[in-house]
């Protein structure tokens, strides 16, 4: 049997220095995986650019002969493809675009802009002669952009961005205005020893509030007694309102569907946590066959390489309120730049925050002074845990807003 | 060999790539991967923007030029342009590992290697989950300019690492890695007490450490810290792209400023051996040593073309980008610390009550500067004392600067596989660091 893999990744990236363009890049790229299964065994070879078809079947047959063993049976008998476009592509109009964003931002005298404009058209297919044909097309924009005051000697004071398929410049331009005004306008910590924090619920990475369970939830680390949430396989240890899902909603993460080995999740979700239980950690074939758990399509793989578990994209469940339900009438500590933080192995967290904003839930009111956060993973997302909006922050991004109530100290 | 468009800069780079990852996870194979390509990067300069392509058919060089010459708009005084006169013209073939090569050796050596030292850690009752990896990376970069620059040069590295997850009674849980990297294969050999002595100081961490006390204590940094220190604390703002335009920046970043103690000096060298050799840079630059702090006062920082012309400074050979896709930006190669006169112990003895950061997971910089510790201990009386688990070292970053107040006499430079350090877009670019063991005299630990 046999399976191909093929991405190809188009990026036309426009550079901007010191609020001026400085360069304009594109990139066209195809990788082309190809994987060749017998007798229980794997083989796979990859090629980048062009290829020639039969020299990459040959290598994967090379390959297959190491004998590396695949006893799992390969998806079958399903076709889907999803295509989502993007209302900015074109990279002359791309070009045009950041010429006028950069007018707009020079508006904001005080501050000096550099970052990157990306157009990304990518596609990514995963098929094999058992009639699995999946095909995921994407169109997306990326702002990313740090700003520095006129007057500061830092690297960067902060950053705004967009990242998604409905580009608005005016609702970007906005949100670029609401941040800076707040930025401008200093005011003190509150002297409450907790408060409520609030962080964009990104899904993945190292500011990711979710960073703590691609260990802990890892189905090696778990099934083996090494994750501090082994013991807890089906009890309740979090709050109520925080449920955790594997997420390959390409809606909602703007990532391909299936994993690297062609599945699909009915839904294109797998609960993780629900309603504060811990459900089961994310397994690819492999990890689940060996410790007996259930199979939640966390398989990752270079194009060329053999596939095996890897942390998927998390998301939390949204409750039913905004973010201003949410705080209900009380200020949070809104982390806007938080780099360096971390978990120790048995959950406690600590990290500085560089850049914060106190948050009313519907504005951000000014710019704080650099403070530390600090609490544990059980408080977190237990008893300390307020929940998910429902809303999203800034409105042009698809991000939810997580709030829960931590130690905050001053620098 | 190629038509260079007049009124433009051109250049190009081509990449051979060779790279081997062997993975083992709890006894069974789980990566087995050979890569070998050739792709390539072309930038035209005409003077106020730069047209640039990543391109994996390296046989349409001429095409790609002329299609990116197409966008430009061409300046006849285009090689008078202060980023033109900038660059480094060098030519020749410069292959330290043509006999040494990686791509040479079979991977049925490298693959024995790496299965060779899963015992010293697989056997461990204590390691939970373990994974075994040999990676290599061979890269002979063809660069080419319009100014007259044709230059071959190669750089390799190779490296074992092994991590496990370990547990223990009383729902203790640690994670450790050894990792050891080096630019020849035989250097790998020999590694088992290596392995062996890392996991016992890991299974004692495991058995025996507790949360810090948070606070603020002198913290001694092993080499490897004091060189996420040097790095992380002042390495990024070395790079002077983050100084383009920016008149607070140039004076609060003035060469000939004191901005830390006395004793301290930081160097970055793309020309020694390890994880940041580059040779040249991606602009065709020879690598050189650059004082970055010499005796605690602000002396160099590290440039590409356009920042040091932008500054009215020199090329430092520290334009780099991470891959065919990228253009060049400034970027550390080896960083490091330089050595004090104190010798090991001497420096213990100056903590009466303090902490020890032996290893690290991650680090970063801004105006604050953050360590993960891995593994840390008390330092009681001048001696490491207990373990002690920590989230995080936190210090302002000039006031850190100012706070050395001891090194050690010998310095150890620390070299990587997989991973790196990460700027904007361009992710996991290999790099070195290193230092004595630096006395801080106050940080934050929690």
């Amino acid at each position: 049997m046999r399976e191909t893999i093929v991405e190809r990744t188009q990026v036309a990236t426009i550079s901007l220095v010191d609020s001026s363009i400085e360069s304009i890049r594109e990139n066209d790229v195809v990788r082309t995986g190809l994987r060749l299964y017998a007798n229980q065994r794997i083989g796979v070879a990859g090629a980048l650019g062009a290829c020639d078809p039969a020299e990459l079947e040959q290598r994967a047959r090379r390959a297959h002969d190491l004998a590396i063993p695949y006893p799992y049976p390969l998806e079958a008998d399903r076709k889907r493809q999803v295509t989502l476009p993007c209302n900015l592509t074109d990279a002359g109009r791309g070009l045009e675009e950041a010429e006028i964003i950069l007018r707009e931002l020079r508006d904001h005298e005080d501050f000096r802009f550099s970052g990157k404009i990306k157009l990304i058209s990518e596609i990514e297919e995963h098929a094999n002669d058992r009639g699995l044909d999946l095909c995921y097309e994407q169109d997306l924009v990326t702002l990313s952009l740090i700003f520095k005051e006129t007057n500061s000697g830092s690297i960067m004071d902060g950053h705004v961005g967009y990242f998604g398929r409905d580009y608005q410049r005016e609702d970007f331009v906005e949100h670029v205005r609401e941040v800076l005004e707040a930025y401008r306008n200093r005011v003190e910590l509150p002297k409450e020893e907790k408060m409520p924090v609030v962080m964009v619920a990104r899904d993945s990475g190292m500011d990711s509030p979710y960073s703590f369970f691609a260990h802990a939830l890892n189905a090696r680390s778990f099934a083996t007694g090494a994750s501090p949430l082994s013991k807890h396989h089906g009890n309740k240890v979090f709050s109520d309102r925080f449920t955790l899902w594997q997420c390959r909603d390409p809606e909602a993460m703007l990532g391909a569907f299936f994993d690297s080995e062609g599945v699909v999740l009915e839904g294109d979700r797998y609960p993780l946590i629900e309603a504060g239980r811990v459900v089961t950690p994310y397994t690819d074939k492999k990890s689940a066959a060996d410790f007996d758990l259930p199979h939640t399509g966390a398989a990752s793989a270079a194009y060329d390489g053999l596939p095996s578990l890897g942390c998927p994209p998390f998301e939390a469940g949204e409750s039913e309120w905004t973010i201003a339900e949410l705080l209900n009438g009380r200020n949070a500590v809104f982390v806007f730049l938080s780099q360096g933080g971390d978990f120790t192995p048995d959950g406690q967290f600590a990290s500085p925050v560089q850049l914060a904003f106190l948050f009313d839930g519907r504005r951000l009111i000014g710019r704080l002074p650099p403070l530390k956060i600090s609490s544990t993973v059980f408080e977190m997302f237990g008893d300390a845990f307020i929940g998910i909006s429902k809303d999203t922050w800034p409105t042009i991004s698809n991000h939810h807003l997580l709030a829960t109530t931590m130690k905050i100290t001053a620098t | 060999m190629f038509e260079f468009p007049k009124g433009l800069y051109v250049d190009l780079r081509v990449e051979d790539i060779h790279s081997t990852n062997i993975a083992y996870v709890l006894g069974e194979i789980s990566q087995y991967t050979l890569r070998a390509y050739r792709a390539a990067f072309v930038r035209v300069f005409d003077g106020d923007r730069w047209y640039c392509k990543g391109l994996t058919d390296a046989e349409h060089l001429q095409a790609t030029i002329d299609e990116l010459a197409g966008l430009a708009t061409p300046d006849t005084k285009i090689e008078k342009h202060p980023v033109i006169r900038a660059l480094e013209v060098n030519q020749g073939e410069f292959r330290a590992f043509a006999d040494e090569d990686l791509a040479l050796v079979p991977m049925e050596e490298k693959n024995a290697l790496i299965k060779g030292y899963i015992g010293a850690i697989a056997a461990r009752p204590a390691v939970k989950s373990w994974t075994a990896k040999y990676l290599d990376r061979r890269e002979i970069k063809h660069f080419i300019s319009s100014l007259g620059a044709d230059l071959i040069f190669d750089t390799q590295r190779c490296g074992a690492a092994l991590q496990g997850q370990m547990a223990a009674e009383g729902d203790k849980t640690h994670f450790d890695l050894f990792s050891r990297a080096a630019v020849r294969f035989p250097e790998l050999h020999g590694l088992e007490n290596d392995i062996r002595s890392t996991f016992d100081r890991a299974e004692h961490f495991l058995e025996n450490s507790c949360a810090v006390e948070p606070g603020t204590y002198p913290v001694i940094l092993s080499p490897m810290a004091a060189g996420v220190f040097a790095h992380e604390c002042f390495g990024h703002k070395s790079e002077a792209d983050f100084m383009i335009g920016d008149e607070s920046a140039a004076t609060e970043w003035a060469i000939g400023k004191r901005i830390g103690a006395e004793i301290l000096s930081i160097v970055d060298d793309g020309g020694v051996d390890g994880s940041g050799h580059v040779p040249f840079d991606d602009e065709g630059t020879r690598a050189r040593r650059t004082d970055l702090i010499r005796n605690g006062v602000l002396a160099g920082r590290l440039h590409s073309a356009v920042t040091a012309a932008a500054l009215g400074e020199s090329v430092t050979g520290n334009s780099r980008a991470v891959g065919f896709s990228y253009e060049p930006i400034p970027r550390m190669t080896m960083t490091s610390i330089g050595p004090g006169e104190l010798d090991k112990e001497e420096l213990f003895s100056r903590v009466d009550d303090g902490i020890y950061v032996e290893t690290i997971k991650h680090g970063s910089g801004m105006s604050t500067f953050t360590l993960a510790p891995n593994r840390a201990y008390r330092v009681v009386g001048g001696k490491i004392a207990d373990p002690v688990k920590i989230s995080v070292v936190t210090g302002e970053v000039f006031a850190a600067l100012g706070d050395v107040v001891g090194l050690s006499d010998k310095v150890e430079l620390q070299s990587f596989v997989g991973g790196g350090c990460g700027k904007m877009e361009q992710m996991n670019l290999p790099v070195g660091f290193g230092g004595p063991y630096v006395l801080v005299r106050s940080l934050d630990v929690r």
